[in-house]
């Protein structure tokens, strides 16, 4: 696998990258085109003298934006093993060289596979493995040179305006790839999100209908691009010729506010965990936010009384709750402000283009109330996963109907309830997580113990408890294990107790009784409580 | 009657294990709390592995959002404190050295402890 570095060169004035608009461009809408990449050229040629970032290292247009992505585009195409639906991965994290990259590669006619810059190198191998891309572009600040063995070119994104802008118009019909987004699969294992131009146009299309997004927005992101959530909003965004506000990780709550107050964000969206910390600490409401028009959560439940909390604090602007999963581009449905509070703890309705079902084993649809599966058709679901027609072929049926994996009831007015998950997968920090993804990496280490890790509620999110039986008579060292979890996991996936049992409970098939290890996590004040089981 | 065997857990290893509170004197050793706390940070993963008490969190961008939170439920927890909005901020969790500060502080504010 090749490696590109890009590299920023100085920030250049907004106004040099004032571009001559195609005239056959004129009537073209971003929402009418067939390429995500297209609808990209159309969009920064139409804003071109606007700000596309707004980060630490400066002021993007659309323009200067459209000439770096030409940039990549011209440093693929001259490989000669170019050819169209060729894998690009990404290790970059969010920046204007991420966005460059991104739109470079799809005008390349090749598809995008973003990886998250800190995933762990196992896994990172695993993905490599399972993809085989061509080419991986990174930069300075996010390459890990032990981790790679390929060639290293470095690719200079402009800072000077080029007096033309002509490229070959991209090739790839709505239908081809155009986005390898990993997630983890019902097994843990990762799978490959295989969505196409129309995915991505769609969903995009889908949340502007509910969001009010448009040129004069401003949306500071703290969610990772390479996310399903992060890239709906880059992709919503972009569309519409508004800005993305970049400032660096935004640790403390209180950063997160002062950053939306000096930057004059117009909205924010976040997980559910982000929220929580905003309330206990971030001081919302004390100082006004005048320029807010709205936040937005998804990626995991927020707590309906927290939800209402940040409502009131943050009205007149309002706060969406929404839902959503990779293998539906991202979101799936939204609750209305105006219903949040009749609708307590509702996902809401499917957004446009969506429909939404509960479903039975059978597939066929259940009567109001009865819980069941929670099904998603629209051209935002997924074609398949990469290479792997079996794991497609559990979620994703002939009528194009996905198995989202979560429980859910609709009540008689049409408003639908997540009541649990049908598998082991559970979120935290909206990442998706499988608890085999924790016992794995102990018991490769630790061939004589049992791992299992639970999810436990932990201080308003979810976190693991990890539970270890010995497998003979030596004792277990909690010690040891506790330093190979926090060397081989990231922090999301660092199990915050270790319980130590002579042995585990097991269900009459012989399998792990996990509902009977929810009893025995260890009580806190306002802490752990086992989340309920659900099948 | 239950369905299963009562399995009772043999060993704990919450973070209230620890306490470097003296019981006898209910002094606060800086010390112990220094050395329990750079142990903590250093154990987050390989790039944490040479933290110093003074080393610069946030300039390294070795404190992430989520270390936040588990460096704030840590702490409330191993020494029965509570912060507020206030406490939490850059200024009070720049390195360990200032962050041992902040739990110093909030020990001996009268209110703070809870029981």
């Amino acid at each position: 696998m090749d490696i590109v570095l890009l590299q920023l060169g100085a920030p250049v004035a907004v106004e040099r990258f004032v571009l001559d608009r195609d005239t056959d461009d004129a009537d073209a809408t971003a929402a009418s085109q067939p390429n995500l990449a297209t609808a990209f050229a159309t969009v920064a040629r139409h804003h071109a003298d606007h700000p596309a970032v707004v980060s630490k290292d400066g002021v993007f247009s659309y323009g200067w934006l459209l000439q770096a992505a030409n940039r990549v585009r011209r440093h693929l195409c001259a490989r000669s093993d170019h050819k169209a639906g060729a894998l690009v991965a990404l290790e970059l994290s969010n920046s204007v060289e991420y966005l460059a990259a991104y739109y470079g590669v799809l005008l390349a006619d090749c598809v995008v596979v973003p990886l998250p810059v800190a995933l762990e190198a196992a896994r990172k191998r695993e993905i490599y493995r399972h993809c085989q891309p061509d080419v991986m572009i990174s930069r300075a600040e996010d390459f890990n040179a032990a981790q790679h063995d390929g060639a290293v070119a470095n690719l200079h994104l402009c800072d000077e305006a080029e007096p033309t802008m002509a490229f070959a118009a991209p090739r790839r019909s709505e239908l081809d790839l155009a986005m390898l987004l990993f997630t983890s699969g019902s097994t843990g294992a990762p799978k490959g999100v295989m969505l196409s131009h129309r995915n991505l146009l769609a969903n995009a299309n889908s949340i502007l209908h509910v969001l009010p997004i448009d040129a004069d927005d401003r949306a500071l992101v703290v969610l990772p691009f390479c996310h399903a959530f992060g890239n709906s909003i880059v992709q919503t965004h972009i569309l519409s010729g508004a800005t993305l506000l970049l400032r660096g990780a935004l640790t403390f709550p209180s950063s997160i506010v002062d950053a939306m107050r000096d930057l004059r964000a117009t909205s924010f969206s976040a997980v559910p965990e982000v929220y929580g910390m905003l309330l206990k600490y971030g001081r919302l409401g004390e100082r006004p936010l005048p320029e807010l028009r709205y936040m937005a959560v998804a990626g995991g439940p927020l707590r309906h009384d927290l939800s209402m909390a940040i409502a009131r604090l943050i009205s007149p602007a309002s706060f969406h709750v929404m839902y959503g999963q990779s293998e539906a581009t991202s979101r799936l449905a939204s609750l209305a402000p105006g219903d949040l509070d009749e609708h307590g703890g509702s996902i809401g309705k499917p957004i446009p283009g969506v429909e939404l079902a509960v479903m039975d084993e059978a597939n066929r649809e259940l009567p109001a109330n009865a819980v069941g599966m929670l099904c998603a058709r629209g051209d935002n679901v997924m074609s398949g996963y990469w290479g792997d027609p079996a794991g497609t072929a559990d979620v994703l049926g002939p009528d194009g109907w996905l198995r989202t994996g979560d429980l859910a009831r609709r009540d008689e007015a049409g408003y639908f309830y997540i009541q649990g998950r049908a598998n082991l997968l559970v979120k935290v920090q909206g990442y998706r997580v499988h608890p085999a993804e924790i016992e794995s990496v102990v018991e490769a280490s630790f061939p004589q113990v049992r791992a299992v890790a639970l999810p436990v509620s932990h201080d308003g999110g979810t976190r693991f408890v990890l539970f270890l039986a010995p497998l003979n008579d030596n004792p277990i060292d909690v010690a040891v294990i506790r330093e190979t979890c926090q060397k081989a996991l990231p922090s999301y996936k660092q199990p915050t107790d270790f319980e130590v049992l002579a042995k585990l409970p097991l269900t009459p098939a012989y399998k792990v009784d996990r509902a009977a290890l929810g009893l025995l996590v260890p009580a806190r004040p306002g802490s752990a409580a086992a989340l309920r089981p659900t099948g | 009657m239950s369905e299963f065997e009562p399995f009772q857990s043999t060993q704990r290893y919450g973070n209230a294990a620890l306490h470097w509170l003296d019981v006898a004197t209910m002094m606060f050793d800086r010390d112990k709390a220094l050395d329990e706390l750079v142990r903590f940070v250093q154990s987050r993963g390989q790039d944490h592995a040479h933290v110093t008490p003074q080393t610069d969190l946030l300039e390294t961008g070795l404190l992430d959002s989520l270390m936040l939170v588990d460096l704030i439920f840590h702490l409330e927890e191993l020494y029965g404190i509570r912060f507020e909005s206030d406490h939490i901020d850059p200024v009070n969790f720049h390195n360990i050295a200032v962050i041992v500060d902040l739990v110093d502080n909030r020990l001996s504010a009268p209110v703070s402890r809870l029981g």
